[in-house]
This record gives structure tokens, sequence and C-alpha cells, in this order.
């Protein structure tokens, strides 16, 4: 299986807002947690499918 | 503001029955050119009233930062109809979230400790806004947004 990480338009959104520019430090809390750590734990999903759960808590905010 | 702009502004507030200002170098939109006719612009009807307003707004929201970087966006994502010069930005999804008391409170007298986690709070109000934002089926950032995988 090939991976390829893809950047979604959505996600082209998130780091596009000009909301980041109120708080830099929310911005770059955000940017870690979506692209330092989602973005390395879905490179590892398709190898281990039981990391799915956490991940989607990852996306969902609620583990950082 | 553009020249785009300034010509949609000359053609809205222009007198309809004497045409065209000019660009606004050639004197004929000098205000005393216009004063004989100043009772006429007081006659715009609604269309013109709202594209005049669509206009304004049109500039004060978008600053020119943001719309270098959606311009960025468009251009790395393939996107080659640059014909609209004004991207729309009305759809961010944290448009409402700014002017809320989260993303309005100063953050200057607080502690250190405090600020981090008022960060913290804005950064997760930002990521969950985009993840309930429109034509999303799902509450929530998916895997698919941050990963793709196929086979070849």
């Amino acid at each position: 299986m090939e991976d390829v990480l893809f950047l979604s338009p959505k996600f082209w959104d998130l780091h596009t807002d000009p909301i980041a520019s109120i708080d830099g430090a929310a911005a770059t809390l955000l940017t870690i947690q979506y692209n330092l750590c989602a973005g390395t734990l879905a490179t590892y999903l398709p190898e281990k499918p039981s990391l799915a759960p956490l991940l989607q808590r990852v996306l969902d905010f609620e583990v950082s | 503001m553009s020249t785009f702009h300034m010509r949609s502004f000359q053609t809205c507030f222009s007198d309809p029955e004497s045409g065209p200002q000019g660009d606004g170098r050639t004197g004929a939109g000098k205000p005393e050119a216009l004063a004989p006719n100043a009772d006429k612009r007081n006659t715009l009807n609604a269309a013109q009233r709202a594209t005049a307003c669509f206009y304004l707004l049109s500039c004060v929201r978008r600053p020119s930062l943001s719309h270098h970087l959606l311009f960025l966006k468009k251009t790395a994502c393939g996107d080659s109809d640059h014909s609209n010069p004004l991207p729309s930005c009305n759809m961010r999804p944290t448009r409402e979230l700014a002017q809320t008391s989260l993303f309005t409170q100063r953050s200057e007298a607080l502690s250190i400790l405090e600020r981090t986690r008022l960060s913290y709070e804005r950064a997760r109000a930002i990521g969950r806004a985009y993840g309930t934002c429109i034509r999303i089926p799902h509450p929530c950032y998916t895997s698919s947004d941050v990963f793709f995988s196929s086979q070849p």
C-alpha cells in the first residue's frame, strides 16, 4: 500500500483563517494538533488500524 | 482600495442620465461638476445601494493579507478560476467565533498559565468550529482530512 499525505481544501481553510492573527499561540497549538500529532498518527494508520479511535479523538480535540 | 472597487463605486454613484463620470483623472468627476446633479444622486434605487454596500463590505472584510493567502490557497489546490478577484471568505466557520468573549478578551494581564490555557481553549474552539462547519456529514474532522490512502 502506498501512503500519500493529502491536504484537503478544508485543511487549507483552517490554516489560512484570519482568526489565527488574533492569537498566534492558538494557531501554533492548532497546527501542532493537526499536523504533528494527527499527521504522524495518520501515517501509521494503514499498518495499525487500532490507531483509528485515538486519531479520531485527536481530530476531535479531545486529547492533545 | 483597488481600481476594480473604485470603478464599481463610481458606476454606482454616477448619474445614470449623464453616463459614466470617467476615470477620475479627466475632471468630470470633480465635486463642482457633480453639484447640479447632487439631488439625483439621492435617487439611487435599491439595487444600486445594495451593490455599493456589497463592495464596501467586501473591502472591509478582506484585508490584503487574507486575500493574498486565499489566492495562494487556490493556486496550490490547482484551482485555475481566477476570474473572481474577491474570493469569498464569508463562509469561514470562525466568523462568529471571533466575536465571542473567548477571542475578544485581552490576555496581557493574565499569568503565563492562564494565557496558555486561554490559547488552548481558543485552538480547540477553532478546531471544533471547522469540524462542525457546513457540508461535512461528520461532526468533526475525519482522518480523510489529513490522510489519503490509495492502492496502486
